[in-house]
């Protein structure tokens, strides 16, 4: 075979190959635009014993403008205690299920604002199932401490549940979130308990003092922060967050010093992977 | 010698198929605990996932390129129960942050800060796909280079028994503010600034090590020394230093809590409300768990339907 036709069949090969692996350099220019489109409104599911499932498929799944519906269709059945029953029989930290649908569990529970929802929701803060990082540190050395640079997910779980307490605001509810501003291991849900309890009281002078008596006394300063949301005066935010450190001027921040020479890295290698491509279930 | 001739050929065609077979087998879809939520799969409504030519850019821009992904779903590549999937997911989430005014920072910003490929924000780095750093990573960086995503921030939860304190999380907001804190660690070293955390416990901060970092306050929209406001594009590369009171500056921990802060409240109609709620939740946990130094604010109101 003639040199030419074998170098020829070389860079064949070679081209094929690329083809098949994908070396072709993509351009990488400006930001990608990913289109959206809203999300469709689903048909609501009527909430009974049998339907928890699916009611919280729906909710797991909706656009937030169907909110309303969620509410009204939970306050057609916040007396029927065995609807309680039934959605807390779902409460779990050995089978969540999904971290999604045990928050939402845990809302349906609050926006019942059902009494009888208060024990099983009161197993959850304190169960022994779901360690938080502070009683899992307790039982390490401080030398073997766990990493935990990974979200402590029994703590967010459990500020849910406090949340939900506070806002069926019963007598026993409310004990039950002031015994939590000071007594509960999680440094996040104890901080949850005082922000959910000032709340559901409005925020009043008398629910801080309450709070601030039940609170540790180092924890006692963030008693009142301001909340960021849509109904918020943005002004009024402004001066809370700087009076916050204007008071307790302990909690400023050092000034970040510049420490390094950036490090060169490697710059990015030669791509390495094959091409995306999408399998036979694509839609 | 015919018996050695057709010995020798058995044993280069068995070689061969050993070879196919060992090639397949490192191509085989086999990454974490796999799965998708409902809500995970509900975000993709919003957007096309399966849009190969936007995927081309999202894999690109974002440097998801290792071949560590080779087995983490790349040939399946909008099948929300792989990592990959979940990570041009995630990436999708960024790209459909809020643009409201009296924000903590724009879409734009976010986006542009998290890309890998270089950016005002930080020089080119790369995603790698990790199963496992160790106990109790979901991510780690080696500033200036590359970002490792772990699986805790991949698994589905569906299994029985999931691990105290990471209940396989997979969860779609906090994977999308973890590529924003990971790759502020990027920008970190860009810009001459150590990028490590702080040990843990310390102070306000409740986590383990290398878990902790400052809070420096600012609120949404608040002014800057430049005439500027932070809610503006352009506005989170800025590094107005101005006195030890009036700092503007962001640390990893902060820029993640911000941006679920964001999601949370001003989530545009197409993110599913379970992700604006999970971004309220997660993004609350981090300003009480990871900062040295009290965060001064909470996100959204403690209510069952925010």
């Amino acid at each position: 075979m003639r040199p030419s036709i074998v170098r020829f069949v070389q860079i064949l090969l070679v081209g094929m190959l690329c083809f098949a692996i994908g070396c072709e350099k993509k351009e990488v220019g400006k930001l990608p635009n990913v289109p959206f489109v809203p999300l469709p409104k689903q048909a609501p599911v009527p909430l009974d014993p049998s339907s928890v499932e699916k009611f919280v498929d729906w909710v797991s799944t909706m656009p937030s403008s169907q909110i309303g519906d969620v509410k009204a269709h939970i306050a057609l059945v916040n007396a029927d205690p065995k609807v309680v029953d039934a959605v807390a029989s779902r409460l779990s930290f050995r089978n969540i299920g999904s971290y999604e649908r045990q928050l939402i569990y845990m809302s349906i529970l609050g926006e019942m604002k059902n009494e009888k929802a208060l024990g099983p929701l009161q197993d959850y803060l304190f169960s022994r199932e779901c360690p938080v990082f502070e009683e899992q540190a307790a039982l390490h050395s401080a030398s073997s401490a766990p990493k935990m640079s990974i979200l402590d997910a029994c703590a967010g779980l459990k500020s849910q549940a406090i949340n939900m307490i506070a806002y069926i605001n019963s007598g026993a509810a409310k004990a039950v979130v002031l015994k939590t501003v000071g007594g509960h291991a999680s440094r996040t849900v104890r901080l949850s308990a005082m922000n959910a309890y000032l709340y559901n009281n409005g925020d009043s002078p008398e629910a801080i003092a309450t709070v601030r008596q039940h609170a540790r006394p180092d924890e006692a300063k963030f008693v009142g922060l301001p909340r960021f949301s849509s109904d918020t005066n943005p002004k009024d935010f402004a001066a809370r967050l700087a009076n916050f450190y204007a008071r307790y001027p302990e909690e400023i921040p050092p000034q970040p010093k510049p420490v390094l020479q950036p490090k060169p890295g490697k710059g990015k290698p030669a791509r390495m992977s094959i091409t995306p491509t999408v399998g036979p279930g694509a839609r | 010698m015919k018996n050695s001739k057709r010995f020798v050929g058995n044993f280069v065609i068995a070689s061969a198929i050993a070879g196919i077979v060992l090639l397949a087998t490192g191509i085989v879809v086999h990454a974490c605990t796999d799965g998708a939520t409902a809500t995970e799969v509900s975000f993709t409504q919003a957007w096309q996932p399966c849009d190969l030519n936007l995927i081309d850019q999202l894999w690109q821009g974002w440097g998801v390129t290792d071949d560590s992904w080779n087995p983490a779903g790349i040939s399946d590549a909008c099948n929300e129960a792989l990592p990959f999937a979940k990570v041009m997911n995630a990436i999708a989430l960024i790209g459909g942050a809020p643009t409201v005014p009296g924000i903590f920072h724009q879409r734009g910003d976010y986006y542009l800060e998290s890309r890998a490929n270089q950016t005002p924000y930080h020089a080119d780095v790369y995603l790698r796909f990790i199963e496992n750093n160790g106990p109790g990573v979901e991510a780690l960086s080696e500033a200036g280079d590359h970002t490792d995503l772990d699986c805790p921030i991949f698994n589905y939860p569906g299994v029985a028994t999931p691990n105290p304190g990471n209940p396989n999380a997979e969860m779609l907001a906090e994977r999308s503010a973890v590529l924003v804190h990971e790759m502020w660690h990027h920008w970190q070293n860009a810009n001459g600034y150590d990028s490590s955390h702080m040990d843990g416990p310390r102070g306000s901060c409740h986590a383990g090590a290398g878990a902790c970092d400052w809070f420096y306050p600012h609120a949404p929209g608040s002014a800057l020394p430049d005439g500027t406001t932070s809610d503006q594009l352009g506005s989170l590369n800025k590094t107005n230093v101005v006195n030890g009171v009036g700092l503007y500056f962001h640390s990893p921990y902060q820029i993640m809590a911000e941006f679920e802060g964001d999601v949370a409240i001003y989530g545009p109609a197409f993110i599913p409300f379970a992700i604006r709620q999970e971004a309220q939740n997660v993004g609350n946990y981090h300003l009480s768990t990871n900062f040295v130094n009290g965060a001064g604010f909470t996100i959204g109101n403690p209510v069952p339907f925010p």
